[in-house]
């Protein structure tokens, strides 16, 4: 998880594979030792469960982020091309939000416009 | 007696007329909706036993505006069909081209994607790039109401 020096996320991507989900975030440094604008990158695998995506694994590591960063609402999906539509929209609807409540609400697709 | 019950009757010009004036207007109206129901477009059958929409858990109303359906026999907008898709799925080229010249006719709108859940996202791709290109800025992918099942 994110280091408790850490402040608000910059950049936050779920990339969706045949082999699993990863998370990858860039997180400002708010340690004493940390210039203005010290990015740190972070990330987190998660291997399938039973051969589909780990989405209570993916909400957990995303909560924990929203707690470090609760006025973040902007998460980037990156799917693979074997990816099926319903794939797609599980996962839109993982990131959303969990049991708690809302996680990130503004979903974007990357790659449109490449 | 015999004679007089198969005995013809004397044409008369006005009662053939009259007879004819219902034939012609059953004709105008036959014609009529044979020209209305023949179409030269392509088959329009978007309906299939194995299509599923994706279900989801989000509560999103759906706008007005274009829809359009991809299939494993193609996809079709507003019933219409365009394109196949096997050729998109495993090609490289990134502009789907009819759906592109399709879509430029078209007044843009929303467009409602009805994709089948097993629909490979590297097919949703093309199709959300090719619309982006077409100009078509507002795009949403339906979903199933998980609740409504």
């Amino acid at each position: 998880m994110p280091s408790v020096h850490m402040g608000p996320v910059q950049d936050l991507i779920v990339t969706a594979t045949d082999m699993g989900v990863v998370i990858s975030a860039a997180i400002q440094r708010q340690d004493v030792r940390a210039a203005v604008g010290d990015v740190e990158q972070w990330s987190r695998e998660l291997p399938p469960v039973q051969g589909a995506m780990d989405l209570l694994g993916l909400q957990s590591a995303l909560r924990q982020i929203k707690v470090q960063d609760p006025s973040r609402n902007r998460i980037t999906v990156a799917p693979s091309d074997s990816i099926t539509t319903g794939d797609l929209v599980d996962l839109m609807d993982a990131v959303r939000e969990d049991r708690q409540g809302a996680l990130f609400s503004e979903v974007a697709l990357e790659g449109l416009s490449q | 007696m015999t004679r007089g019950l198969f005995k013809k009757r004397k044409k008369s010009g006005y009662l053939q007329v009259a007879a004819l004036t219902p034939m012609v207007d059953m004709l105008t109206l036959l014609l009529l909706f044979l020209l209305k129901s023949y179409s030269t477009d392509p088959p329009t059958n978007t309906s299939s036993e194995s299509f599923n929409l994706p279900s989801t858990a989000a509560i999103t109303p759906l706008s007005q505006g274009t829809t359009m359906v991809i299939t494993e026999s193609g996809i079709f907008i507003n019933d219409i069909r365009i394109t196949g898709t096997d050729q998109w799925i495993d090609g490289t080229d990134t502009l789907i081209r009819p759906l592109y010249d399709t879509l430029h006719t078209i007044e843009r709108s929303h467009l409602q994607i009805r994709a089948d859940a097993d629909t490979p996202y590297s097919l949703i791709r093309k199709v959300l790039f090719t619309s982006e290109s077409a100009g078509w800025l507002e795009l949403a992918i339906v979903a199933e109401q998980r609740s409504s099942l």
